[in-house]
C-alpha cells in the first residue's frame, strides 16, 4: 500500500462520519427500517392473499366462481343449490358447476376452521391435490389440508370431531389456494345439516366447455341472473368481499405511517448531528467549503442511513412475513409472496425518506455562519 | 502609498475597517488601517477583547466588515458574495486556529486533503500533496492516525499543514501556541517561520504569546479594535 493511502473523498468523509458514530448510524438506520419492514412484510403477505385468492378462483382448473350478488362478505354468500345449478348448467358454455358451501367452526378447542362441504361425487376433483390418502366416500369421512393437518395433529385414520360428531380422515391435501390447505372438506350434506343450511351452497366453480370466453361468460351470468356474481380473477373479488382491497389499503396506511415515522426520525438525528457538529461544519466553511456541499454532505449522509437501513428492513420484513405464517390463525390463510417490486419500492423510499427527513438540518447546516460556529462551544 | 501599489499579491491593506457587533455595543474593529506587504511576517498582539481575532476573520473573509476598505492579495473583500468569500478562504488565505480544529473522523493525512477537496483538485494530487505536507510537518508515522490519538501539538501540526493545502499566498494563525507548552510552541513556531520563509507567504500570527512575536519581521499592537502601534504608521505611511 503506498504510504498516502487512498485519497479523500466526499463519500469516503460521509462513509468515515457514518462509521465512527456507529450508535447514533444504528438507531438512525433502524428508523429507516421500520418503514422498510412496512412496506415489505405487508407487500409480501397481501401479495400472498392477492395470489391465493387468485388460486381459489381457479381451484380444480375452475374459470369462475358464482356466489350471491350484494354480500358483504364471501362467507355470507348464500345460494339455492338446485335452482343455481339449474340456471348455471342452462347456459351452453358451461360444462360443469360443483356446488360448495363455506362455514367456519370451532374444531377441538381451535378458535376457527374453514369447513368446505363438497358432495361426496365431486370430491373427485380434489384428487390431483391429494398428498396422502384417498377421496371421502362416506359421510363420515373427511379430508384435510396440510395446514390443519399439522395444525390439529391429525392423520390418516385419525377420528375428528366436528360439532361432537366423529369424523375418520381419509386423505390429506395441499393446493395453491393457502385458504383451502387450513381448512376441512366434508360431505356437503352434513355440512349442510351442521350449518342449518339445507339445500343452500355459498357458490358454485364453474368449468366452462373448450374455448369458451370465462369473461363473456360471467358477463352474461350476472345479465341474465342478478343476483348472482361471477369472478374470472382476484381482480374482481372486490364484488363479494372487500376484505382483500381492505387489506392492501391497510397496506399503503401502515406504510405510509411507517415512513412518516422513519422521515421523522432521520430529520431528528441529522438534526441533532448539525447541531452536535456545528464546529466542524463551521471549520469546513472556514477552509471554502460552499454551502451547497455541506448541504450535500449531509443529504448524501442521510441517503447513506437509508442505504445502511433498508437491507436491514428487509431482513426484518421478510422475516416478519415468515413468522406470520407460524402464527395459530394467520397459518391458515397466510402466505407470503416474495418479488423484487416491494424490496425495490422499499429500496426507494427509504433513499427519498431519508433525503426528505436531511432537507431542513442541511439546509441549517448550509445557513451556518463560519465565524459563529468556530465561536461555538 | 496607494492602495493599489500595497495590495500585491500577497499583500493586505486596510482604510478604516469597521466591525461591530450586538448593534453597534460592541466594537470589535473600531476604524483600523493596516497595511502589511506581500512576504512579511507580521504578529498583532494585543489583550483580549482587543478585536484581535474578528481582524483575522475579516481578512479570511469569515466575517465581512461594516464600514471601511480591505484589500487582501488584490481583491477587495468589502462587499463579496458568499461564492467569492468561500473561493478567498479556499486558496488565498490558510487557517491555523487555536483550537486545532480538526475534524475528529479523519486521519490526520485525510484532515490535510480536506480544503484540497472543495477546490477539486485531482484524486491523486490531493493525497500526493498531503503526504508531502505531512512530511513537512514531521508527522510522516503519524499521518494515518486520528486526532483524538495525536498530541496537542501533533494536532497544531497537522492544522498547520491543512493550512498550506491550497498554496495559499496568505497565512493567517490566531494564538497558534496558545494550547501549547513552551517546547512545543516553540517548534511550531520555527515551523511556521520556515515554511513562511520557503513560500514566501505572508504570515499574520496573532498572539498573546512574547515569543511568537519576537520571531515577527514587525509586530502591531492593537487597542480598542485599531492598530496602535508605531510600526503601523511607518508601515502605511501615516
Amino acid at each position: 500500500m503506498e504510504p498516502t493511502g487512498p485519497p479523500l473523498t466526499l463519500l469516503r468523509m460521509i462513509a468515515r462520519n457514518l462509521y465512527r458514530r456507529p450508535m447514533r448510524t444504528t438507531l438512525a438506520a433502524l428508523g429507516v427500517a421500520v418503514g422498510v419492514v412496512a412496506i415489505v412484510s405487508f407487500s409480501t403477505l397481501v401479495r400472498g392473499l392477492w395470489d391465493a385468492v387468485d388460486a381459489t378462483i381457479h381451484i380444480n382448473d375452475a374459470e369462475l366462481m358464482v356466489f350471491q350478488a350484494d354480500v358483504a362478505a364471501d362467507l355470507l354468500s348464500v345460494l339455492d343449490e338446485e335452482e343455481t345449478r339449474a340456471k348455471l348448467t342452462a347456459i351452453a358454455e358451461v360444462r360443469e358447476v360443483i356446488g360448495t358451501l363455506w362455514h367456519i367452526l370451532p374444531i377441538e378447542g381451535r378458535p376457527f376452521y374453514l369447513i368446505l362441504g363438497l358432495r361426496l361425487e365431486d370430491m373427485p376433483s380434489l384428487r390431483g391435490d391429494l398428498i396422502r390418502g384417498r377421496c371421502p366416500q362416506a359421510d363420515d369421512e373427511l379430508l384435510l389440508g396440510s395446514i390443519a393437518c399439522g395444525a390439529l395433529e391429525k392423520d390418516l385414520d385419525d377420528v375428528l370431531h366436528v360439532r361432537g360428531e366423529p369424523y375418520r380422515v381419509v386423505g390429506v391435501f395441499r393446493t395453491d389456494a393457502v385458504f383451502f390447505n387450513g381448512a376441512i372438506v366434508v360431505s356437503l350434506p352434513r355440512l349442510q345439516r351442521l350449518a342449518a343450511r339445507e339445500g343452500r351452497v355459498s357458490l358454485f366453480q364453474v368449468h366452462l366447455r373448450r374455448g369458451a370466453n370465462p369473461a363473456a361468460v360471467a358477463e352474461r351470468i350476472e345479465r341474465e341472473h342478478p343476483e348472482l356474481v361471477a369472478i374470472a380473477d382476484a381482480s374482481e373479488y372486490h364484488k363479494v368481499d372487500q376484505g382483500l382491497e381492505i387489506a392492501q389499503d391497510m397496506v399503503w396506511a401502515v406504510s405510509f405511517l411507517a415512513i412518516v415515522i422513519g422521515s421523522i426520525i432521520i430529520a431528528n438525528t441529522m438534526w441533532m448531528t448539525v447541531l452536535q457538529r456545528t464546529r466542524e461544519i463551521g471549520v469546513l466553511r472556514a477552509v471554502g467549503w460552499p454551502r451547497r456541499r455541506i448541504m450535500g454532505m449531509i443529504v448524501l449522509e442521510a441517503a447513506g442511513v437509508g442505504l445502511i437501513g433498508c437491507p436491514l428492513g428487509w431482513l426484518l420484513g421478510a422475516g416478519l412475513a415468515e413468522l406470520t405464517t407460524f402464527l395459530p390463525v394467520s397459518e391458515q390463510f397466510m402466505e407470503p409472496v416474495f418479488s423484487a417490486t416491494p424490496f425495490l419500492l422499499a429500496l426507494g423510499v427509504a433513499v427519498v425518506l431519508s433525503v426528505l427527513g436531511a432537507l431542513l438540518p442541511a439546509w441549517r447546516a448550509g445557513r451556518i455562519s463560519p465565524a459563529e460556529a468556530l465561536r461555538y462551544e | 502609498m496607494s492602495e493599489n501599489a500595497t495590495a500585491n499579491a500577497a499583500g493586505i491593506s486596510a482604510r478604516g475597517l469597521v466591525k461591530h457587533y450586538e448593534a453597534g455595543r460592541v466594537r470589535a474593529v473600531d476604524g483600523l488601517d493596516l497595511e502589511i506587504a506581500g512576504g512579511e511576517f507580521v504578529a498583532i498582539c494585543g489583550p483580549s477583547g482587543c478585536g484581535k481575532t474578528t481582524l483575522l476573520n475579516l481578512l479570511a473573509a469569515i466575517d465581512q466588515p461594516d464600514a471601511g476598505t480591505l484589500s487582501v492579495a488584490g481583491v477587495s473583500l468589502t462587499n463579496l458574495s458568499n461564492a467569492e468569500a468561500d473561493r478567498h478562504r479556499r486558496s488565498t488565505v490558510g487557517l491555523v486556529f487555536q483550537l486545532h480544529n480538526l475534524l475528529p473522523n479523519l486521519t490526520a493525512l485525510e484532515n490535510v486533503q480536506v480544503p484540497m477537496l472543495a477546490a477539486g483538485r485531482p484524486l491523486r494530487e490531493r493525497s500526493e500533496r498531503a503526504w508531502v505536507l505531512i512530511e513537512r510537518v514531521g508527522l510522516s508515522d503519524r499521518a494515518h492516525a486520528l486526532p483524538n490519538t495525536l498530541s496537542v501539538g501533533e494536532r497544531q501540526r497537522v492544522a498547520v499543514a491543512r493550512a498550506l493545502a491550497n498554496e495559499p499566498r496568505i497565512l493567517l494563525a490566531d494564538e497558534p501556541t496558545g494550547a501549547l507548552d513552551s517546547k512545543n510552541g516553540e517548534r511550531l513556531l520555527e515551523l511556521l517561520d520556515e515554511l513562511q520563509r520557503d513560500a514566501k507567504t505572508t504570515l499574520v500570527v496573532v498572539t498573546h504569546d512574547p515569543q511568537v512575536a519576537a520571531q515577527a519581521n514587525r509586530v502591531l499592537e492593537m487597542l480598542d479594535g485599531r492598530i496602535t502601534s508605531p510600526e503601523t504608521a511607518a508601515a502605511s505611511g501615516d
